[in-house]
């Protein structure tokens, strides 16, 4: 089920801010957050991957849009994601690549976002190796 | 009343900094379609390379071909294009004739290396010659491999090997000469530049704590380009005014200097064989793209007449570099203006 932020943009699209980052935190122990770019294949790519194997390993899985991206970026997305909107994300290295993605375990954040697309085996065994932290 | 003259005069050159938008700007490209975020300009054969279905002209932004690319690279001055996971050879790089994709005469490859897998790969000239070059392809899962090329042909010359092994790298990005190697050290949560060697080890040469978009060096392996993010307000709030500029390092003396500022997102630059840079461009109001050609040499003069650049720049000043808050270079003492 996807997480409810605070607040919208005129097209409907949720935001994802510093306060709903901070919540989602606090209620979600084990998660993965995997940001992607409608203008980068890859990122694209790598949801269906990235969230099966976040949800097999016991993680949440939480999708965020690049913030810049166009209405009219070539690749669609067919699952439910919010805009980012949390500058403290941006901070932790949330955009300078996409996809990015963070892992955080017992609800304590550590170390910044790894950029770019890692194949399914390496982000599992990525996940294998954080799970015993 | 002379110092606030000479503040109200500082002042006002900082804010006429700010509006320059972007050091060094030769020329704007409008783009005909909204592109993907990687660009890969050939000034050889005049084109702008991205994903998607336009290879575009690199004298109008109009598209000159609808043929479908992915993750288009090319060897520049070769008349070759490389595309890794081409359809129908999942995992291998496969070898176009540019000008046979683009015409659509022929659009399968003329060479598939079913050895070298993986993504996001770069090119370096290992030798450059007029008729035959060889040059080295790297990927993102740490392998590399070298090929004699010329007009005509392709030949692989070295079995696939890895490069720097034990390091568990992001975003890997091959100099033009194949000589050196940046990316994103996971482990050190660093940015990395190393000396790679032709058996694929890595010497580290310099490290800088702040993790950037992806890298790309120049021809004369002199200048590193790469974007950076920032929010406008550089603090915690809940408003996310995400801006992209990109930024130039001097491989040499590690001299980092801030090329655009403004308004606009300013991201993925790379460089062409003429020795310009060039880098993709969003107006974020209008929403129109273009791809913009800079003179590095005028835009690193400005960059540092204006006070936009410091020296093995500390996390501290990385983070004032970075900031879309244009004053903050000119009032941080911290900040050392290179001379």
């Amino acid at each position: 089920m996807l997480f409810t932020s605070t607040g919208a943009d005129v097209t409907g699209e949720s935001y994802f801010t510093n306060s709903d980052f901070e919540r989602y935190v606090l209620q979600k122990k084990n998660a993965v957050i995997y940001v992607f770019s409608p203008h980068m294949y890859l990122s694209v790519k790598g949801i269906a991957e990235y969230k099966k194997i976040a949800l097999s390993h016991g993680f949440h899985f939480l999708l965020l849009r690049d913030p810049n991206a166009s209405p009219q970026a070539p690749y669609k997305v067919k699952e439910s994601y919010h805009v980012l909107a949390s500058n403290k994300l941006v901070q932790l290295g949330a955009t300078q690549h996409y996809p990015s993605f963070l892992v955080y375990t017992n609800s304590k954040i550590i170390g910044l976002f790894n950029p770019g697309y890692d194949s399914p085996e390496k982000f599992s065994e990525r996940l294998k190796q954080l799970s015993k932290k | 009343m002379i110092f606030l003259i000479l503040f109200l005069i500082s002042f006002v050159q900082a804010q006429v900094q700010c509006a320059e938008g972007v050091f060094g700007l030769i020329r704007r490209i409008p783009l005909e379609k909204t592109p993907t975020y990687f660009i890969r300009v050939d000034t050889h054969a005049r084109r702008i390379y991205m994903s998607g279905d336009c290879i575009v002209s690199l004298d109008t932004g109009k598209c000159i071909s609808n043929t479908k690319t992915w993750e288009p690279y090319p060897i520049s001055g070769k008349g070759w294009l490389t595309i890794p996971d081409c359809e129908g050879h999942d995992g291998a790089m496969c070898f176009f004739k540019s000008k046979d994709l683009e015409s659509e005469t022929r659009t399968k490859p003329v060479f598939t290396d079913k050895e070298l897998k993986g993504y996001y790969q770069s090119i370096g000239f290992l030798n450059n010659n007029k008729k035959t070059s060889t040059v080295r392809v790297i990927t993102y899962y740490g392998f590399f491999k070298d090929y004699r090329v010329s007009e005509d042909a392709i030949q692989p010359i070295s079995s696939v090997q890895s490069f720097c092994a034990g390091k568990d790298l992001k975003l890997p990005m091959l100099s033009k000469d194949g000589k050196m190697i940046s990316g994103w050290d996971v482990e050190k949560e660093k940015t990395f530049i190393a000396e790679i060697n032709a058996n694929g080890s890595c010497r580290d040469k310099f490290q800088f704590p702040y993790m950037v978009g992806k890298m790309d060096f120049s021809y004369d392996n002199r200048w590193m380009a790469f974007h950076a993010s920032s929010d406008s307000n550089g603090k915690i709030s809940d408003d996310l005014n995400l801006q992209q500029q990109i930024f130039v390092m001097d491989v040499k003396n590690k001299k980092t200097f801030k090329i655009s500022s403004g308004k606009e997102n300013i991201y993925y630059p790379h460089f062409g064989a003429n020795g310009k840079m060039y880098a993709l461009s969003q107006n974020r109001i209008s929403n129109q793209y273009s791809v913009l050609e800079i003179d590095i040499n005028k835009a690193t003069q400005q960059s540092l007449a204006s006070g936009y650049a410091c020296s093995s720049c500390s996390k501290q000043q990385f983070q004032n570099l970075f900031s879309n808050n244009c004053s903050v270079l000119q009032k941080d003492e911290k900040v050392e203006v290179v001379k």
